[in-house]
């Protein structure tokens, strides 16, 4: 009962820090935005099959949203945020994979994440005239060293080059390391 | 009746004829050929300033805006041999100045051409512009491509409500 009661709270609490998370902007903060689903334990759900596919960005590659985002390159394609710890200390990087794909899931890449230090990584679409969905967007969980997490969609994305434009973001809290993102579709 | 009944099909195909003529004529320049057209659509967010000096401000949705006037630029990665068709240019220009973006080829010694541009028009909404058709044919081996937006931001800029936003460009391309 007690255990209940605890996991009740913990999910609680893990829905509400999303829920603050998209008010203070630190997403997109799309009313739209799911909770991603969990992919099944010991499966490695975003493993290349027959018929899909990759597009994996180093974090070095990633632009800067806003001239006064602080960055230093940390080595190996990875960069660490030295914020400011809002929108405006975020990266981006455009998505362009074939129209009628449909992207499945992205595993983002991190190092040195901690309680207070953590990156949150996004796919978010664009409409050309300012309107946006996070379609995914998740924080990196407390790992000292390397770390990678893979959040599968809760339902996939099919790409349309003519509506949207996409883009992988990553947004600091904190000074984390972020190391790049691999985004993972099936062909059309 | 009867002969009404028997006219009918073919005054329905007539109906669907015209109705589809009308589609068609209704369709922007811009939109995808069947089987050859592609789009590359790149959000403002992701493009990088030309000069590391450039002061420039995200403004929500993947649009940007700068407060002193500041170059952008985005590779454009085309296969050899496709066909460069037209750039769409998304923006709010509510400013007495413009936004140009240009679609550019560069061969790597300092030569460079535009190939298409488009600039944008006063309103005080977000819309989008499109350029002419460039029917040029992409050359990978000599030349280099890119998506400029340039000399755009030159007054105006006011925190999030920046009269001059760039929001990003949609190029379309035949195979």
């Amino acid at each position: 009962m007690k255990r209940k009661l605890v996991t009740v709270l913990l999910t609680g609490a893990l829905f509400a820090s999303f829920a603050a998370m998209a008010q203070t902007g630190e997403g997109e903060g799309s009313s739209s935005f799911a909770p991603a689903m969990t992919p099944a334990s010991g499966q490695t759900p975003d493993a290349l099959t027959a018929g899909s596919a990759y597009y994996f960005v180093p974090a070095s590659a990633f632009s800067r949203r806003s001239s006064i985002a602080s960055t230093t390159y940390s080595g190996g394609g990875c960069i660490t945020m030295n914020g400011p710890s809002s929108t405006d200390g975020a990266l981006a990087t455009d998505i362009q994979i074939p129209d009628g794909a449909s992207i499945i899931g992205v595993r983002y890449f991190y190092a040195n994440s901690t309680a207070s230090n953590y990156v949150t990584v996004s796919i978010t679409s664009f409409d050309g005239a300012s309107g946006f969905n996070d379609i995914v967007l998740d924080a990196s969980p407390a790992q000292a060293g390397f770390g990678d997490k893979y959040i599968a969609l809760a339902t996939a994305e099919v790409v349309d080059n003519f509506t949207k434009s996409y883009a992988i973001q990553a947004y600091p809290t904190g000074t984390p390391i972020f190391c790049g993102a691999r985004v993972f579709y099936s062909t059309p | 009746m009867t002969l009404k009944t028997r006219a009918l099909p073919g005054m329905l195909a007539v109906l669907l004829a015209t109705c589809a003529l009308q589609v068609q004529a209704a369709q922007p320049p811009d939109a995808m050929p069947a089987a050859i057209g592609h789009y590359v659509f790149i959000p403002a967010s992701t493009f990088v300033p030309r000069d590391s000096s450039a002061v420039y401000q995200y403004v929500g949705g993947g649009c940007v805006s700068a407060p002193r006037g500041a170059d952008f630029v985005h590779k454009l990665i085309l296969p050899q041999g496709s066909v460069l068709r037209y750039v769409r240019s998304y923006y709010k220009d509510a400013s007495a100045n413009t936004l140009t973006v240009y679609v550019t080829r560069y061969d790597a010694a300092g030569a460079l051409v535009d190939v298409g541009s488009v600039t944008s028009a006063d309103g005080s909404g977000y819309t989008s512009g499109l350029s002419a058709d460039m029917n040029y044919t992409v050359d990978a081996y000599n030349q280099a491509y890119v998506v400029n937006a340039d000399n755009v931001f030159k007054d105006g800029f006011d925190g999030v409500d920046a009269s001059l936003v760039f929001c990003g460009v949609r190029v379309l391309y035949d195979l």
